[in-house]
């Protein structure tokens, strides 16, 4: 949804850098979203990158509190609630600016949607992130597949029998999913924001790989997770403890 | 300040029209307004803040609302109706299970929309609802002394999109623009955190006469996220009067036979005595119920608190897991709550507090009224809107995912429950077969992989795609959710840049005209409302006045023979009373009204004589009550009258 006032005439150098305000025409300076001449709210633009729509780097490493007072402060400014008797061109800004914003802090706050979002802007929306098992892993989580199975199909004194190690399974996948979520937050963060522009394509090419690596194995390891908190949740000796967190 | 007139900045604002919170409560609703920063409900002339959400629609087609409607639920259960907020936004199989309680009827030849009724005529429940919103219109603007046309109204969190739709048209009927619709744990929490500089997460426990919800919130400096929420619409208070009054109806049944418990009227008796049951039992820790029945008998029974919260312990255990849900989507646990809010009238059931207690490890707050938190709250974002309130925002989430259909009836989620709006999603999607130019887009709310569990909410198609092979069209939906939580869809091919788009207008089987109708019939029906009771206000001044004319004629002879009146004005008199006689049965309150004036023109004359004798007989030595009751004179009470204005 691209706002009509962007094609108004104007050069091509400023393009680069300002838009015309929509209400008073004076040149305001992309991203801003506000006019210094007449103070009206102005167009963040529906494909703002987020780290900037927030007035960030693009750095993977990030202040949660941080990010949320700049989130709070932009609300502060946008929120249609405070343009409801306002005209309707700045009501649509509002909603607009306002919705980004949310996307954006909504996306950027967690470690893993960040960093594919992060994948993703460097390699068009399209890029393919297969969800697989950790290779060194692979036979661990087979032998948990047809425990699984076979506690599916038990009668409810085998169930009994085979809760313990299934309870064990899930507290081992737990472990390794953590582990996944440090390597990307403390090793592949720090990593890629140590990339200055003049980084060889190889070595971005590679934490990227790495990223995309650490997101797969993350969502196939919080379906195993799932499944056994699943099958554990209806077995008999059922606990009264919450299991659908992460 | 008259006579000031500068154009001060922002002084318009003052002029703004005022805009009330609403609490439209399954058992109670309740209006409240901005009194500078401080929130406060709004009382009725009799000084009640509390609304009863009960519509009696009387034989003569005249409607009651509120307390005098609730004094119907036992002698006219079926034209009575209560809790119609369950009803809201449904269609008759989504109200199947609950059919069988309610005493008023439903109609069978509308399953769309559960249509109530009553004397052949057929009732919505929006309509019916509009009668509750329009009294409450009505009670604050005596209050405030000016037209009150915007609203804000409280939902609970977990209606879907119909309901909501059909609270708005509530609104509309009863002549009000709903600027917003606020989960009623919000506006608690909006309430509780107004003067609250504390930063941190509360969670709102609401329980209320039919519905659970279960709110969590961020708090800081001002800004109220929801972080989380869940519920159950179909779980509250109600439910544990009906598991009492079951106990009891079964045994009536088992003394005094089956028959006595299918007359309606005995299910509404022990439905209401349940319900006192269950308000006794939060103090005391025995009650006794008694149920008078037909033929005299009169059923009897002690409770104790043990054995009422024996009865509705798995009820209050249902709440429970809704918490553990909302707690797991905003990733906390319960040490991380700072602080625990309690809102609607079945928290005060003393096992409910100690279940919340438990689970979230710290005692509830309370120190606000429960019945009235909502409204305050509501007033609140009242004021938001209306540029009162300039320190505080609101930042609500969508309760219920969107999605859409995909391949083989699968959902793809577009956004996720619990997504602060307003806010946008898009994804691209591609065609399935060879040459296909068109595209259906089916909108679908809620949380099941398959279509077909889902709620349908819009259906639509993308048209003129150019005939290439499978995969290769590149489909775009983007979601636009706005802040009122109305969702725009748009679906564009890119490579020719073709568009269709819709906003997801909410339906629930009621068309946009038959809403409009309803609108004007309540226009007509406000109106016939004024003129009925501007009627009956005219016949009961005219029974007082006859009555006094009657006791003055009958003095009348004294004076002619004083001289003080003469003959022809007594006769005008009596003629004149006789016109207020006919008036008064004719029922016009117009005419009545015309009578009386000159009913008290001929009669002023004599009206005078009569009082100045009383008080010259009071003066020689008669008591002055027996000088009072000849002051009761038609003039007595005009010049008290008018001395009034």
């Amino acid at each position: 949804m691209q706002n009509a006032m962007d094609q108004r005439t104007i050069t091509a150098t400023d393009l680069e850098t300002t838009h015309p305000c929509w209400a008073c025409a004076a040149p305001v300076a992309n991203g801003t979203g506000q006019c210094d001449a007449c103070g009206k709210i102005q167009p963040l633009g529906a494909d703002t990158d987020y780290f900037a729509a927030l007035g960030l780097p693009r750095r993977l490493t990030l202040d949660g509190d941080d990010l949320e007072r700049r989130w709070h402060e932009r609300a502060r400014r946008f929120h249609p609630d405070l343009y409801r008797t306002g005209e309707p061109r700045e009501r649509i800004v509002a909603l607009e600016n306002t919705a980004l914003l949310n996307r954006a802090y909504r996306t950027l706050r967690e470690p893993f949607s960040r960093a594919e979002y992060l994948v993703r802007s460097e390699e068009g929306a399209g890029a393919e992130i297969p969800s697989n098992p950790p290779q060194e892993l692979f036979e661990t989580i087979l032998a948990i597949q047809e425990r699984l199975m076979e506690y599916r199909l038990a009668d409810p004194d085998e169930r009994a029998a085979l809760r313990p190690e299934l309870e064990r399974d899930a507290a081992a996948m737990q472990r390794e999913y953590d582990a996944v979520a440090d390597r990307l937050t403390a090793e592949i963060f720090p990593a890629w924001d140590a990339l200055g522009d003049a980084a060889e394509p190889e070595a971005r090419r590679r934490l990227l790989a790495a990223m995309k690596e650490a997101i797969g194995h993350r969502a196939y390891l919080r379906r195993v997770i799932q499944s056994l908190h699943d099958a554990l949740a209806t077995g008999p000796g059922a606990s009264e403890t919450n299991h659908a967190g992460n | 300040m008259p006579g000031i007139d500068l154009p001060i900045a922002g002084a318009h604002r003052h002029r703004r029209p005022r805009v009330v919170g609403i609490d439209l409560g399954t058992t109670n609703s309740l209006v409240a307004y901005m009194d500078g920063d401080t929130p406060r409900v709004i009382p009725d002339e009799q000084g009640r803040t509390l609304l009863p959400s009960v519509v009696c629609i009387q034989r003569d087609g005249g409607v009651v609302v509120g307390e005098e409607a609730r004094r119907h639920l036992a002698e006219n259960p079926e034209r009575t109706i209560y809790s119609v907020k369950r009803l809201m936004g449904r269609g008759l199989a989504d109200v199947e299970p609950e059919r069988c309680l309610l005493p008023y009827r439903l109609s069978d030849q509308h399953t769309d929309v559960v249509r109530i009724e009553i004397d052949g005529r057929l009732y919505t429940p929006p309509e019916i609802s509009a009668y509750i919103l329009r009294e409450l219109k009505r009670r604050a603007e005596v209050f405030l002394g000016e037209p009150v046309s915007q609203a804000v109204i409280t939902v609970p969190a977990y209606f879907n999109d119909s309901q909501r739709q059909a609270t708005r048209d509530a609104g509309r009927i009863a002549g009000l623009d709903v600027l917003r619709i606020v989960n009623e744990p919000t506006a608690a929490c909006l309430a509780y955190g107004l003067h609250r500089a504390r930063a941190g997460y509360v969670a709102v426990y609401d329980l209320g006469g039919g519905t659970f919800d279960i709110s969590l919130l961020k708090l800081q400096e001002g800004i109220f996220e929801v972080v989380a929420t869940s519920g159950d619409t179909h779980l509250g208070g109600d439910d544990m009067d009906r598991a009492l009054a079951a106990v009891i109806l079964a045994e009536i049944a088992q003394h005094h036979g089956d028959a006595v418990i299918r007359s309606p009227e005995v299910r509404e008796t022990v439905r209401l005595a349940a319900e006192r049951t269950k308000i006794a039992l939060s103090e005391a820790e025995v009650a006794e119920i008694s149920v008078p029945l037909p033929g005299g008998a009169v059923y009897r029974r002690e409770v104790t608190r043990a054995e009422f919260e024996a009865l509705i312990a798995p009820l209050v255990e249902r709440t429970l897991a809704p918490c553990r849900q909302a707690l797991a989507d905003a990733g906390l646990t319960t040490a991380e709550i700072g602080e625990v809010v309690l809102v609607g009238g079945a928290t005060r059931v003393p096992l409910v507090r100690r279940r919340v207690e438990e689970l979230f490890g710290k005692r509830p707050h309370s120190e606000l009224n429960p019945d009235e938190v909502v409204a305050l709250g509501a007033a609140v974002q009242a004021g938001i809107l209306s540029g009162e309130v300039r320190e505080m925002l609101l930042l609500d989430v969508n309760p219920l995912s969107l999605g859409i259909e995909t391949m083989g009836g699968a959902v793809e989620k577009l956004i996720p429950r619990n997504t602060t709006i307003p806010t946008s999603a898009r994804q691209r999607f591609t065609t399935a077969v060879d040459g296909q130019t068109a595209v259906d887009i089916h909108v679908v709310q809620g949380e099941r992989e398959l279509a077909q569990d889902c709620r349908s909410l819009a259906r639509f198609q993308l048209r003129g795609l150019p005939p290439l092979p499978a995969g290769v069209p590149i489909v775009e939906v983007t979601f636009l959710i706005d802040e009122n939580g109305i969702l725009t869809v748009t679906a564009r091919e890119l490579r020719t840049d073709t568009e269709a788009r819709i906003e997801v207008k909410p339906s629930y089987g009621l068309t946009e005209e038959e809403v409009e109708r309803m609108i004007l019939e309540s226009f007509e029906h406000a109106e016939e409302d004024v003129r009925r009771r501007q009627l009956v206000e005219a016949q009961t001044e005219a029974d007082q006045v006859l009555l006094h004319a009657g006791r003055v004629l009958a003095l009348a002879p004294e004076f002619v023979r004083s001289g003080e009146v003469t003959e022809a004005e007594v006769e005008a008199i009596a003629a004149a009373a006789d016109r207020v006689r006919a008036a008064r049965d004719a029922g016009d309150a117009d005419t009545i009204r015309q009578a009386l004036a000159d009913l008290e023109t001929a009669g002023r004359r004599l009206s005078e004589a009569v009082v100045n004798r009383a008080v010259r007989t009071a003066i020689a030595g008669k008591t002055l009550a027996e000088a009072a009751t000849e002051l009761e004179s038609p003039a007595g009470e005009e010049s008290a009258r008018r001395g009034d204005r």
